[in-house]
């Protein structure tokens, strides 16, 4: 359980790194920028504590406003995501293995390719979707909004399945 | 009460979701309040901090990018300083006007060709003499500040006594202190000098540019010798010594100006005092 813990602390403050250090410096097109801070959130395991799903998820949306100086927007974006993640879950996962009582880890593997990218698409989406409505409200042209929206998505769509390719075979 | 209780177990995260949403929503409602939040901004130290190290660190990185601009950003300017110094140089050909300088000053401009500097007392050299308008006991200043005292002069060359000569004694104060000592020069360092007889009530400090007091007849008020290096006592206890850095580089020293008029000016001055006065001088 404490390995658990230590674990995902572990895993958020590196894809927080990655994300403050390194793709909140990624501009493309003047406008796309991958969130990677959806990773983390998609990767809680079935059967996970909602409250704990939704503390530590708004934690980490805190200090991620912190660095970013995105004011809340992170915040309510972790949280939603958070919110939904569960049921997203049971949505793509294969109901084969459907028991709610099993920790069920979504990864590329467990849940193959095809359900795990659109499960993350999907959570991907939804998180740009919210995050650059919200900063929206600072920026006036809804053209600039959906070029983010969707060149975010992909763009931390393939950033997870890079990563996810590179963890899981390792282990 | 007991429903509510159950109600509310049940849907715990329910609640705890649009409370988060809330403070989340008020946050970016509220964001405008600056100072407020400033905690929860890149302006609190640790993402300073956190920041301060990439920045550091990407900074490392982009070196090489730095010293080729470095290099570059040299050449073009020593190409700009030799054609300003060209422009300079046609433009200073008689005499030379240094901005500490008053204007009404007349200034020889003359070069240095021999110089000695390990000696107790060592003297200059410099290309002009008594058919330029020079005399003993002009001021020489170099483009640092002070840098001697004409001693002889023949027809064409002149011997300066330099502040590296121990019998050289310069009437000098601290720029914003109005308590005045004594420059002499201790044979050893070449930049090095030292005012004595300060008073120790004299409120002067490490860092503060040492300049000529006007009270001499060579020297007009200030004229920049050097900086302070350090505060001290002198040998007696009595009163402080200040070690000072000379502002003039007597190793490389070549351009200096003689003042040639001051004198000249002083009586001038006097004379107009006496006539108001009405004494007949």
């Amino acid at each position: 359980m404490n390995r658990g813990i230590i674990n995902r602390f572990l895993g958020f403050c590196i894809v927080l790194l990655v994300q403050v250090l390194v793709l909140n410096n990624v501009h493309i097109l003047g406008v796309v920028t991958p969130l990677l801070l959806v990773y983390p959130i998609l990767c809680f395991h079935r059967g996970a504590m909602r409250v704990s799903l939704l503390l530590w998820s708004f934690s980490f949306g805190i200090i991620y406003d912190m660095f970013s100086d995105t004011w809340g927007m992170g915040m309510f974006t972790n949280t939603l995501l958070a919110f939904i993640q569960p049921g997203l879950l049971n949505l793509f996962s294969p109901h084969d293995e459907d028991d709610e009582e099993t920790e069920f880890e979504p990864d590329l593997f467990s849940m193959g390719i095809g359900h795990f990218l659109a499960y993350a698409f999907f959570g991907t989406l939804i998180y740009h979707t919210v995050f650059n409505l919200l900063n929206a409200f600072n920026v006036s042209s809804i053209i600039y909004t959906l070029i983010a929206i969707g060149g975010g998505t992909l763009l931390s769509l393939v950033i997870i399945f890079f990563t996810e390719l590179i963890i899981r075979k390792r282990r | 009460m007991r429903n509510l209780f159950d109600f509310l177990v049940k849907y715990s995260y329910w609640l705890l979701f649009l409370v988060l949403e809330g403070i989340s929503l008020a946050m970016l409602v509220s964001h405008n309040s600056y100072h407020g939040s400033v905690f929860l901004s890149s302006a609190n130290r640790v993402t300073g901090k956190v920041y301060e190290w990439e920045s550091e660190l990407t900074s490392y990185l982009s070196l090489k990018d730095a010293n080729r601009q470095l290099v570059d950003d040299n050449v073009e300017m020593r190409l700009r300083i030799a054609a300003l110094e060209k422009q300079l140089e046609d433009a200073r050909k008689d005499s030379l006007q240094l901005d500490f300088v008053a204007p009404e000053y007349h200034l020889v401009h003359a070069q240095v060709v021999k110089a000695t500097l390990h000696r107790n007392n060592n003297y200059l050299t410099i290309d002009k003499g008594a058919r330029d308008g020079i005399r003993p006991e002009m001021a020489v200043i170099s483009s640092g500040g002070v840098a001697g005292i004409v001693y002889l002069t023949s027809e064409h060359y002149s011997i300066v006594i330099p502040l590296l000569n121990v019998r050289s004694s310069i009437s000098c104060k601290a720029r914003n202190s109005k308590y005045f000592g004594t420059l002499q020069w201790q044979r050893g360092a070449v930049n090095i000098a030292y005012v004595i007889d300060v008073p120790r009530h004299a409120n002067v400090h490490k860092g503060e540019v040492v300049e000529t007091n006007g009270f001499s007849e060579v020297f007009p008020a200030g004229i920049p010798i050097g900086r302070i290096l350090d505060v001290g006592d002198s040998p007696d206890g009595l009163s402080f010594m200040l070690k000072v850095q000379l502002f003039t580089d007597f190793s490389t020293l070549r351009d200096v100006c003689v003042l040639t008029n001051y004198h000249r000016m002083e009586k001038k001055i006097l004379e107009q005092k006496a006539d108001s006065l009405g004494i007949d001088p």
